[in-house]
């Protein structure tokens, strides 16, 4: 798990002390190339169990690798920037939606995905330029009344969605071991993308504003900027994961990108970590994975989901990923005391 | 030509006049006291200088450049700065972390690689605010008078021409309010800041200030030397004498 945990502290650390003279800056192209290496590791790990396990579980797997990696692009506003968006469910469906449609109207998989990464982009950057004037919770709620008029529009366009009943989607990927790869690549590349933002000027500025955006505005972070293209990026990776899970799934329903979903987008990765690189994989683990195997009904693995944010946000509140932090501490001191 | 020229400037909050048509110059080099009773518009007015809050009237000028309408991190970068009332630090990061997210907005010359800031190092503002060896500590675990120099550190790294002080001796010991006051002279005499302190602590004010401002109910009471200021009938009558 070393190469799990560097990767998990890479955002932290690199984010939180600014490692920005020289004196640190050799040793932190180390950690980071060390964070990149982990989350390459846990990618081809996940890739070899997608093809080697039976196809019940490989479908869940697949489902959780596509959930990390929206929760992944979620993780750029929320979890960096601490701002509790939940909307990225309808960007999920932007990107699910717009790439079928694309795809039934005989675009290549290439432009049908660059074309619903746009779009859902380009959601983002509406929704971003009006709720970033807001914070906290009203924040959550113009963001979650969003996601709620996306499902509006994916029930109700019948022409363009076909309603309720959904789409079939053309498959674009040749086999089912192609998109596998393709998954595992796109979730390593979202994870990256956490990384490398968080090593980046506009990581540091995104924590800055989560810690106190006001001082972060009157020490010269541009806020507004900063916020509108940490949203867009976000929107953006959840766009991308919106065109997997219609290739993985073959039909497209709005009941997938509900309101709901956006909430639950954001419970995951609060469960699994906010801000840390591999929060999103943990909490999507749990919020997929968990109700899946064990084989409950939607209604009461919505109710343990449930159960177990408020428990963790009193016990853990730093989510999944403190929790490991802590248990490596503590293995730690065992270690050095010995 | 005064470095900041503030002419008729005015605040309303909700129905309340909290600044009313402001006219101030402040010379370069100056340290320029603002005193009043409470709610008397200091800290607003400090907010319309520094870009916290729009004026809904009236010029602000810079060295001959316009600041009103700026937002504060626009402001910033035309070399205003500013500390808060309240301690307001990155509380969960090393002090020199909190510096470096400052000077790396603002750098003009030199580079993070030489760990200088248009001259300025990170050991120069550190030793500035009297906080030497104190850059590695977790903001939150330092003195609450550390945190106040802290405060000013970090807005020094921002290179202003301007600095404005809210307050900063609050919670301080006689003795921790006397380094304090040689940090500010010393961060205008070694980098020809010019410096605006509100503050309600007289005895710190007084032998601090070169000029003060006294004010009150949003409006521009007095203005001279420290003895001007303190003879003058208007601001015996609201304030030091009551």
């Amino acid at each position: 798990m070393s190469g799990a945990e560097s990767a998990g502290r890479g955002v932290e650390a690199a984010a939180a002390t600014a490692e920005a003279d020289g004196e640190f800056r050799g040793h932190g192209v180390l950690r980071a190339s060390g964070a990149y290496l982990g989350i390459a590791l846990i990618g081809a790990a996940l890739w070899f169990l997608l093809g080697h396990v039976n196809a019940f579980y490989s479908n869940i797997l697949a489902s959780i690798m596509i959930w990390t990696i929206a929760t992944s692009g979620l993780n750029l506003i929320a979890g960096l920037g601490g701002y509790p968006s939940l909307v990225q469910g309808a960007f999920y469906g932007i990107g699910a939606y717009t790439s079928s449609i694309a795809l039934a109207h005989g675009q290549p998989l290439w432009a049908a995905t660059a074309l619903a990464v746009a779009l859902a982009g380009a959601a983002g950057l509406g929704v971003g330029i009006i709720f970033s004037r807001t914070r906290g919770q009203y924040f959550a709620i113009g963001t979650l009344f969003f996601g709620a008029v996306v499902g509006l529009v994916m029930n109700n366009w019948a022409s363009l969605t076909q309603g309720p009943i959904g789409l079939s989607v053309p498959f674009a990927v040749p086999d089912l071991e192609t998109l596998n790869a393709l998954i595992a690549v796109c979730m390593v590349l979202s994870l990256a993308l956490v990384v490398f933002i968080g090593r980046r000027r506009l990581g540091l500025r995104l924590v800055a504003v989560r810690e106190d955006e006001d001082l972060a505005e009157h020490v010269g972070v541009p806020t507004a900027w900063t916020k509108l293209a940490a949203f867009v990026l976000s929107a953006c990776v959840g766009g991308l994961a919106g065109v997997l899970i219609a290739q993985y799934n073959g039909t497209i329903s709005p009941e997938l990108f509900d309101y709901y979903v956006g909430f639950v987008m954001f419970v995951a990765l609060a469960v699994g970590g906010a801000g840390r690189v591999l929060g999103p994989l943990l909490g999507s683990t749990f919020i997929v994975g968990v109700p899946h195997l064990l084989n409950l009904s939607s209604g009461i693995g919505q109710l343990l989901v449930g159960i177990v944010f408020v428990a963790v946000m009193i016990l853990v509140p730093g989510g999944f990923m403190s929790a490991v932090d802590a248990v490596l501490v503590v293995f730690r001191r065992g270690g050095q005391s010995q | 030509m005064a470095l900041l020229e503030v002419d008729g400037v005015s605040k309303v909050f909700g129905g309340v006049q909290a600044v009313r048509t402001m006219q101030v110059s402040v010379e370069e080099g100056v340290i320029q006291g603002i005193i009043g009773p409470n709610g008397s518009g200091k800290t607003t007015f400090l907010g319309l200088l520094s870009g916290t809050f729009r004026p809904d009237g009236g010029s602000i000028r810079l060295a001959g450049r316009r600041l009103d309408g700026l937002s504060a991190h626009r402001t910033v970068k035309e070399g205003v700065a500013r500390t808060f009332q309240t301690t307001r630090l990155f509380a969960s990061w090393p002090l020199a972390a909190n510096i470096r997210l400052a000077a790396e907005e603002h750098r003009t010359g030199g580079s993070a690689r030489s760990g200088t800031y248009a001259g300025l190092t990170l050991e120069r503002i550190l030793a500035l605010a009297g906080l030497d060896e104190r850059g590695g500590e977790i903001c939150a675990s330092l003195s609450n008078a550390e945190q106040r120099l802290a405060m000013i550190a970090v807005a020094v790294a921002t290179r202003p021409v301007l600095l404005l002080l809210d307050e900063p001796a609050v919670g301080m010991s006689p003795t921790e309010a006397g380094d304090l006051a040689r940090v500010i002279r010393r961060i205008r005499d070694e980098l020809a800041i010019t410096v605006m302190i509100v503050e309600h602590n007289m005895h710190f004010m007084m032998g601090l200030a070169d000029r003060i401002l006294a004010m009150n109910a949003g409006a521009k009471l007095a203005e001279g030397t420290p003895a001007e200021v303190r003879r003058d009938p208007d601001v015996i009558a609201s304030y030091l004498g009551g």
